[in-house]
């Protein structure tokens, strides 16, 4: 018999293959959602099988050495939880890069997760596009309490002022603070920065710390604010008493008023005029492999502003001892610095999933259980949203190693609980303002080719373009 | 061509239908996949230009709107010009030198498929990692060009940090992936006959006058075809920009296409970034079809002289 395909042959398969799948094309979807997930929860519903959720999570997560934020979900979280809710399955969708766009995708096609994890700008985004469940009523009926157990710094955040629902439950919360090198102050016989120091302090000890070579060239920057977001250093505006923009509407700029103006300047002057502060674009091209982590045992700077993030690189690079974390210097009138949590928040599609409360029951158990939020701290080293947690977390840290016994970490839980710590002051549209408020920051601070009062003319157009946006949504 | 192959369909013998069928059943994936993955939203695109849309909530009819606001926009204007400084300085520079490549691996040397791999070899490599490469190299203290330049007492400018430098910079960098094009050169300085070459030597052309009298007009096809191409992915330029500067600083690296990716995505206006979409569509096919209207007084096909 011969095995060779011939022509006959060929097209009756491609035929038969065309003829399949155009008949499995035209089978009738099964009912009870008009999605992906929504298929499949109710599918199981009537095999009597279990619910499945879709839970979308960022897998870069974990801070703690050896730990990866996916595993630890799959052979430890979920486990966990199923033994007390059997009737489920969790999907776990690692989120990967270019997240926000997959999910806005998802979004217009209906077919987002059921559970996703976010951030501030992007889930006031989509809260005000009408994509996110109104968890309030939920948390008013199961955790009453809700307002009294979850740092104010984190929960406040996840109610949005302009569409007035709960958008989300907090997973962690990530506090600026100041990492400090010792030898650096010692070298220099410079006192270590007190807790409640000033600006005029901070810039002092930055220009007493910087340190140059025999023909003038800055070896060391004595200090560094938060780089990597030029809209970060908004928080001094807040600490020379200013605003970002209105309380009320969102919309009207404010950051070509007196103190907005006063605290920009500070910053450029010890950044352009006496260079005590390094420029971004020094540090980035210093060579140092990782500029986010490596600034301080590079020496490259003595103190850093820095996401509470750095622990256990800084235990690897750096001696025992050899370094520790202070507050935010106080403005003239406030000490501010950012406190920005992750969040979890639901899709508005599973109303009609049919898996409604068995999603609001895992974000409970995520968002309000304490041995799901401990080990936010004990897996993946970052600051839980329940306050109970968030106490007992620098215990965690130091039991996961043991070099960080030393160091100052109650300082950003009191960063937290004293309201130093603070969400960002977002615009109505947050998007359109960046549009405007990032190229004129770049050219005062990354490039130092404007003077801080251009802000005075682009906070108008901040404004206007606001207004202009609000104009064309109707 | 449907008229054609419904006539062959009548005219022509049953062996013949079975030959259209089989042809027809090979190009059906591809056929489907066009029209649902490119044609499709193509028009579905062009349908969306003409409403304000963010696909969540609303969808207005708005006519020609989007596209007057679009030129309202000093944003768009600046990333329109972004694009073209980059297109207009990519093409050029990324022709010449990779035709320059393509001669010198045209001679007889020592490994030279070990040279071509080598020339050829970046251009599997994913832009991203590109991006990332070339960030190291602009770095300007410890990057490789500063440090090169420092070698001859320059010094270098702080490159993607600075609103001068960082186009010029993103330009530089797209001669990265010349060795797609020096493939193609490469090809088509092999098939020019040796016989012209010969001639042109009977008639006493030194190598400039045969560099310019033979091979030029022999490879304008390839010229054409490269060219061409490069105007349209060169119009087309994000990633780079999009990793290794975010369009700044002071939007000096906004491209049309990050422009529109921003209006989408981050402002959620997607009906606006389909109109901006559209218009960079129209400045590419005028590109095109001006350059292909050209061709025909400078591009040489070999088989047309026999015709």
């Amino acid at each position: 018999m011969s095995n060779r395909l011939t022509r006959r042959d060929m097209l009756r398969l491609s035929a038969g293959i065309a003829g399949t799948a155009a008949l499995a094309a035209c089978a009738p979807a099964p009912a009870g959602g008009d999605t992906m997930a929504g298929d499949s929860a109710a599918a199981s519903d009537a095999d009597g099988e279990r619910t499945q959720i879709r839970f979308a999570s960022f897998d870069w997560f974990a801070n703690v050495p050896g730990i990866q934020w996916a595993e630890y979900h799959q052979d430890e979280a979920f486990p966990r939880y199923y033994e007390e809710h059997p009737e489920v399955e969790i999907l776990w969708e690692p989120h990967g890069d270019g997240w926000s766009t997959k999910v806005l995708t998802n979004m217009a096609a209906g077919t987002a997760p059921d559970v996703m994890s976010t951030w501030p700008p992007i889930i006031n985004t989509w809260a005000e596009k009408g994509q996110l469940l109104d968890l309030q009523p939920l948390v008013d009926q199961d955790v009453p309490d809700a307002d009294d157990i979850f740092l104010a710094a984190g929960w406040d955040q996840c109610w949005d002022q302009i569409t007035q629902i709960r958008m989300a439950m907090v997973t962690n919360i990530d506090v600026t603070s100041v990492y400090y090198s010792k030898p650096a102050f010692d070298e220099l016989g410079v006192a270590y920065p007190e807790q409640d120091w000033s600006v005029d302090d901070c810039a002092a000890t930055a220009c007493a710390l910087t340190k140059k070579d025999d023909d003038g060239e800055i070896t060391r920057w004595g200090g560094q604010l938060r780089p990597s977001y030029v809209l970060g250093y908004f928080y001094y505006v807040e600490a020379w008493g200013g605003m970002v923009r209105d309380d009320e509407t969102l919309m009207e700029c404010m950051l070509g008023e007196e103190e907005a103006l006063a605290a920009f300047e500070w910053i450029r002057h010890n950044m352009w005029d006496l260079n005590c502060l390094a420029q971004r674009n020094q540090v980035n091209a210093s060579g140092i492999p990782n500029t986010w982590t490596g600034v301080l045992p590079a020496d490259i700077v003595a103190f850093a502003e820095r996401s509470a993030d750095q622990f256990f690189d800084l235990a690897d690079q750096m001696e025992e001892g050899s370094w520790d974390i202070n507050h935010i210097p106080t403005g003239p009138v406030d000490r501010v610095c950012m406190g920005a949590p992750d969040q979890w928040c639901v899709y508005k599609g599973v109303a009609d999933r049919g898996n409604h409360d068995d999603v609001w029951n895992w974000v409970k158990w995520i968002g309000a259980g304490e041995w799901y939020q401990d080990n936010v701290a004990r897996r993946s080293g970052r600051l839980p949203g329940l306050a109970s947690s968030a106490d007992k977390w620098p215990g965690f840290l130091r039991e996961i190693d043991g070099r960080l016994e030393p160091v100052n970490l109650e300082v950003i839980v009191d960063q937290l609980k004293t309201g130093e710590a603070r969400g960002p002051q977002l615009f109505r549209f947050q998007s359109v303002a960046e549009e405007l408020l990032v190229p004129a920051m770049e050219a005062i601070y990354v490039e130092g080719s404007e003077p801080v009062s251009i802000l005075v003319d682009i906070s108008q157009q901040v404004t206007e373009a606001q207004h202009a946006t609000l104009e064309r949504m109707g | 061509m449907a008229m054609r192959l419904a006539r062959q369909w009548r005219v022509g013998s049953s062996q013949k239908r079975q030959d259209l069928i089989t042809a027809y059943l090979c190009l059906l994936p591809w056929m489907v996949g066009f029209l649902s993955f490119v044609f499709g939203p193509m028009l579905f695109s062009l349908g969306l230009s003409f409403f304000r849309s963010d696909l969540l909530t609303s969808t207005f009819f708005v006519g020609f709107e989007n596209y007057r606001d679009l030129f309202n926009e000093d944003l768009f204007w600046k990333s329109l010009r972004v694009t073209f400084i980059y297109a207009f300085s990519t093409v050029p520079l990324g022709s010449c030198l990779a035709l320059m490549i393509a001669l010198i691996l045209n001679q007889k040397l020592l490994g030279l498929g070990i040279w071509r791999t080598i020339y050829y070899l970046p251009t599997v490599i994913s832009g991203v990692a590109v991006s990332l490469l070339w960030l190291q190299i602009f770095n300007p203290r410890a990057g490789l060009l500063n440090n090169f330049l420092a070698i001859f007492g320059v010094e270098g400018p702080s490159w993607l940090y600075s609103s001068t430098w960082a186009l010029p910079s993103l330009i530089i960098m797209s001669v990265w992936g010349v060795g797609a094009n020096m493939l193609l050169y490469l090809a088509g300085l092999q098939g020019i006959p040796t016989h012209l070459y010969e001639a042109a030597t009977i008639d006493g052309a030194n190598s400039i006058r045969k560099f310019w009298h033979v091979t030029i007009p022999m490879l304008t096809p390839t010229i054409f075809f490269n060219v061409t191409i490069g105007l349209i992915y060169a119009f087309q330029f994000f990633t780079q920009a999009f990793i290794m500067t975010e369009g700044g600083p002071n939007n000096a690296t906004l491209s049309m296409v990050l422009f529109l990716y921003r209006k989408a995505f981050l402002q959620i206006r997607f009906g606006y970034a389909s109109a901006a979409a559209w218009v960079l569509f129209a400045i590419i096919i005028t590109f095109t079809l001006i350059f292909q209207y050209s061709s025909r007084r400078w591009v040489y096909y070999e088989g047309e002289a026999a015709r």
